[in-house]
């Protein structure tokens, strides 16, 4: 258990691609920290900087307050849990469990008694004696991450660890991961491409863009207040709906609000607009019933892509139907030319006021 | 696919009959006259059945020195024969395992160019280098001695590249795994690389035996005492004794008996193989 801090870190791959430049982050002791961002965002980059496994172009990585730059992944005290699992097809499970342990020189009670721990905390007694391919994906993940809980490690690192599952397993282990980190209250260093992932698990959640990060903040920050019209559109699905802000359909949404200096772009959650009396009027196009609630295609006056509210469920709604919406108060949120969200820690944009 | 009909179940049989007693009839007909006289070979009909001196035969064979085979007993030929072969076998393994592993995991300076010279190397099997490789073992004193044998004929271009290949199919996230288990390079490589290269061992194990057994030129070149003399040399010369009649039921024992541990070689290594083959994970 310790923290991690990553200061000006930087990777550039031979060739001069930038990868990662200039992350700056504090991970606090037993925080669970997701890393999250479309692919080829430099979130993988940056886990494996900090597992040892990539070189640092620049900057410096510090676990629990010692700089590992030059420390072989061996020696910084992590464990990591791949994608593919990365288990060792030759060796048992206990085989697999123990091979970083004997390596580094632990005794041999002290092993077993670990092992034994880790298959009680993921179920996993009756496998031992198995071998990787004896098991299905979701316990070939549950013995990878019983490799990483044995080491007893500073810090874990996960790298996509549930991106081969299915969605049903996916959902399950993420709970099992979620559990394990309450367990253990140790540190959760996690990357992902699926925001839900991110939204569901994280303590904290680091937004990546191109090599950079967007935004770190709680999952219901990033939501609730996105620092950028990257974040609005990255985070939540379906994305918040963006408009340009001169646009008709963005004055009739505002309903004669004042917009902040600069606005470009005004941006509202699907499930933030709601069917009102007065406010944009459209007509209903696509509708998705998803049981509890339905996602409605709203093609609108003066607007090209159709916007998209969540209703709930039971809302009765025709294909071709007129209707009128309007955003539930405080929840318009505005982005300037370059896409920075204009008020990015104060009030949101009132609606209606 | 598979149509089950007498008339056609009749001529699948047929034809694989037919493959199976032209494949083992050379073998069967050394068997038989191994078992036999001298004369009984040298005029016809040739016996298709078993003689009443393979007893006898065989134990000229295998301990007294025959004058055609050079005064050499073929137990001592399947002896250097045997250490030939292995030699060969394992030195070649032993090096195109770490070569490739070098080329494989190890950044340095030429890797690629060392490893086309490894490549090129194929194209330059012993009877082509003949001279210079004999030029050279003379001048290192290793004629008429088992490493003289066995050293040249080491070096193999086709188990690098076998095992490079095996080797870039390992994924990178294991050697990953590895590295933060904390093996360093020769933990890796005894506790991970080894065991999954069993299978491609196993089989590399069977052709190269194979070949080292086999091998007929170069023995021939670098020997000159008959203590030496390997079991294909004996044959051939047993078969070539200048104006005597050869010595057919000698020479087909002797090619019965050389038959024998390329075989069991097979047999052995085989359920490894398979054992490994149905292993093997994806």
């Amino acid at each position: 258990m310790a923290t991690v801090d990553l200061k000006g870190l930087g990777k550039t791959y031979q060739g001069g691609v930038r990868a990662v430049e200039g992350v700056d982050l504090t991970i606090a002791d037993g925080e669970f920290i997701v890393l999250v961002g479309p692919s080829g965002c430099g979130k993988s980059t940056i886990l494996r900087m900090i597992a040892g496994l990539e070189a640092v172009s620049e900057g410096e990585v510090r676990i629990g307050g010692t700089a590992v730059n030059r420390l072989e992944p061996g020696e910084r005290d992590i464990a990591m849990v791949f994608q593919n699992y990365a288990l060792y097809p030759h060796m048992s499970v206990r085989a697999n469990m123990s091979y970083g342990l004997k390596n580094q020189k632990t005794p041999k009670d002290e092993i077993a008694r670990r092992i034994a721990e880790a298959a009680r905390i993921l179920q996993l007694g009756d496998y031992l004696d198995r071998k990787p391919r004896q098991l299905s994906g979701g316990q070939r993940q549950r013995v990878a991450m019983g490799r990483a809980i044995v080491r007893d490690p500073k810090a874990f690192l996960f790298d996509e660890p549930l991106s081969n599952l299915d969605a049903k397993l996916r959902a399950e282990l993420r709970a099992e991961i979620k559990a394990l980190h309450r367990r253990l209250r140790s540190t959760f260093i996690y990357v992902t491409h699926d925001q839900v992932e991110a939204m569901s698990l994280a303590d904290r959640i680091v937004l990546m863009n191109r090599g950079r990060i967007e935004q770190i903040g709680t999952p219901m920050e990033l939501y609730d207040r996105p620092a950028s019209r990257f974040v609005a559109e990255f985070i939540g699905t379906p994305p918040m709906n963006l408009l340009p802000a001169e646009s008709p359909a963005a004055r009739a949404l505002a309903q004669g609000a004042r917009l902040p200096q600069g606005a470009a772009w005004l941006g509202v959650r699907p499930e933030a607009l709601t069917l009102a009396r007065a406010g944009l009027r459209g007509q209903v196009g696509l509708i998705e019933a998803l049981g509890a609630d339905m996602l409605v295609h709203l093609v609108a006056e003066g607007h090209d892509a159709p916007l998209i509210l969540r209703l709930h469920g039971t809302a009765r709604l025709a294909e071709g139907q007129e209707i009128t919406v309007a955003p539930e108060e405080g929840t318009l949120r505005a982005f300037d030319g370059a896409g920075q969200a204009l008020h990015p820690t104060a009030e949101p944009v009132a609606a209606g006021g | 696919m598979v149509e089950n009909r007498p008339v056609s179940t009749f001529l699948t049989h047929a034809v694989l009959i037919a493959g199976v007693v032209f494949l083992c009839f050379p073998v069967w007909m050394a068997l038989v006259a191994s078992t036999h006289g001298p004369e009984a070979l040298s005029k016809a009909p040739i016996p298709l059945w078993f003689g009443d001196q393979g007893f006898q035969n065989y134990r000229d064979l295998l301990t007294g020195g025959l004058p055609e085979a050079g005064g050499v007993p073929v137990g001592l030929m399947m002896l250097n024969s045997l250490i030939m072969a292995l030699g060969i076998t394992i030195g070649k393994i032993a090096i195109s395992l770490i070569a490739a592993y070098a080329i494989v995991y190890f950044r340095f300076p030429f890797r690629m160019g060392f490893f086309w010279m490894i490549f090129i190397t194929l194209m330059l099997p012993v009877e082509v280098r003949i001279l210079p490789t004999f030029d050279v073992i003379t001048r290192l004193d290793m004629l008429n001695s088992y490493h003289g044998l066995i050293v040249p004929l080491i070096a193999s271009a086709t188990a690098t590249f076998l095992f490079r290949q095996f080797f870039l199919t390992i994924p990178d996230e294991l050697v990953e795994a590895a590295r933060i288990d904390g093996a360093g390079p020769m933990k890796f490589f005894r506790d991970i690389l080894l065991p999954l290269s069993r299978t491609n061992i196993a089989a590399l194990f069977i052709i190269l035996f194979i070949y080292g057994w086999n091998q007929y030129l170069w023995p021939l070149i670098v020997t000159t005492e008959e203590r030496l003399y390997t079991v294909v040399m004996g044959i051939q010369r047993m078969a070539n004794s200048g104006e005597q009649l050869p010595v057919w039921h000698y020479i087909m024992g002797t090619a019965i008996l050389a038959l024998i541990p390329p075989v069991l070689v097979v047999l052995a290594m085989q359920k490894l193989f398979v054992k490994g083959l149905v292993e093997s994970e994806k």
